[in-house]
């Protein structure tokens, strides 16, 4: 391509293009923003997203959803204690078996962990966890290549 | 005034440009007007921050252009196929140029207003994988290095999209240069 030629078309459309000025917006979208923005003030807090809800409930809700949890994992461990005393208790019991098995799964690695600082030293501890780390980045490295690879711009 | 009657009065400020870059890159009036419309709820949600920023406009521009991306990218694989596929011009031959009548250049004859509607036009008809980049590149002063990052295409494909697109401004409209190509 002449490049002399390139430079002259660029000029000539772009003062074409320079010309142009800003389309004029059709009324209606100004009408369809503010009849949006009505309908999502008039609805109420329950049918909006739960970042637009008021603050208080925002906690209230969090908080509710925090002490459901806790109840639940508490109430499992609870029940599976009481599970050998009744038919009726062992049934529940078996309805909490996920989240029973998960807080166990929890105790038994928060167990292993302490045993692990109080048993290893921490040479051996900040070497685990720099080849943890160098694990993680020679995999993230790897996936980076591979991505770049298989998306390399023709 | 309250909050919704200031909005108002933002919207009506910027309206005008919002609406033109999400037509410029669209081409198409619907979808410009959707575009339009989730930019300006999105300015909503933070007009307490926007409302007296001096980057309120240039905010509202991005978002406009982003998002009329994005409405295209759904399209992109298919257009960067097409735009590979037809390559050498060949879809520009397929337009129809202006009518301008005999011996009288297009600038000669039509007024201002007419001039800027058939650029408009010209605009609009041309191939969306050519339209897009020379938007970004006159419209919204990006750098052809800005372009291909935000399409996902190679630097050498922008140029080609862009000086494509000119060229077929140039038959459309009839512009006459002092160096044209034999």
């Amino acid at each position: 391509m002449n490049a002399e030629y390139e430079k002259q078309l660029e000029v000539g459309i772009r003062r074409e293009l320079d010309a142009l000025g800003e389309l004029e917006a059709p009324p209606e979208i100004a009408r369809r923003v503010m009849r949006a923005i009505g309908q999502r003030a008039a609805a109420p807090w329950y049918r909006r997203a739960w970042q637009a809800w008021p603050l208080g409930l925002q906690a209230g809700s969090f908080a509710g959803l925090l002490a459901a949890f806790v109840f639940l994992c508490f109430g499992a461990t609870q029940l599976a204690r009481f599970a050998t005393l009744s038919p009726a208790a062992h049934e529940v019991s078996g309805w909490f078996g996920l989240a029973s098995a998960a807080l166990n799964v929890v105790n038994v690695l928060t167990n292993a962990v302490e045993l692990a600082f109080r048993n290893l030293g921490p040479t051996v501890l900040i070497g685990g966890a720099l080849l943890l780390l160098f694990c993680y980045a020679t995999c993230l490295g790897l996936g980076t290549i591979y991505w770049r690879l298989a998306y390399a711009r023709r | 005034m309250t909050d919704t009657r200031q909005f108002e009065a933002f919207m009506r400020n910027y309206q005008n440009m919002v609406f033109s870059t999400a037509m410029r890159l669209l081409a198409s009036q619907p979808d410009a007007e959707d575009v339009s419309q989730e930019v300006f709820l999105r300015a909503y949600e933070r007009f307490d921050q926007l409302r007296d920023s001096p980057t309120a406009g240039g905010w509202l521009k991005t978002v406009a252009r982003n998002l009329s991306l994005n409405h295209l990218s759904r399209y992109r694989s298919r257009w960067s196929f097409f735009s590979e596929l037809v390559g050498g011009g060949r879809e520009e031959n397929e337009e129809h140029e202006m009518e301008f009548p005999a011996g009288e250049s297009g600038t000669e004859i039509l007024d201002r207003a007419e001039r800027r509607v058939l650029v408009e036009q010209a605009l609009q008809k041309l191939p969306v994988a050519q339209r897009v980049p020379l938007v970004l590149f006159h419209f919204e002063d990006l750098s052809y290095e800005e372009i291909a990052a935000k399409l996902g295409i190679s630097l050498g494909k922008v140029k080609t999209d862009i000086f494509r697109a000119r060229e077929t401004l140039r038959r459309q409209l009839r512009l006459q240069l002092t160096d044209e190509p034999i």
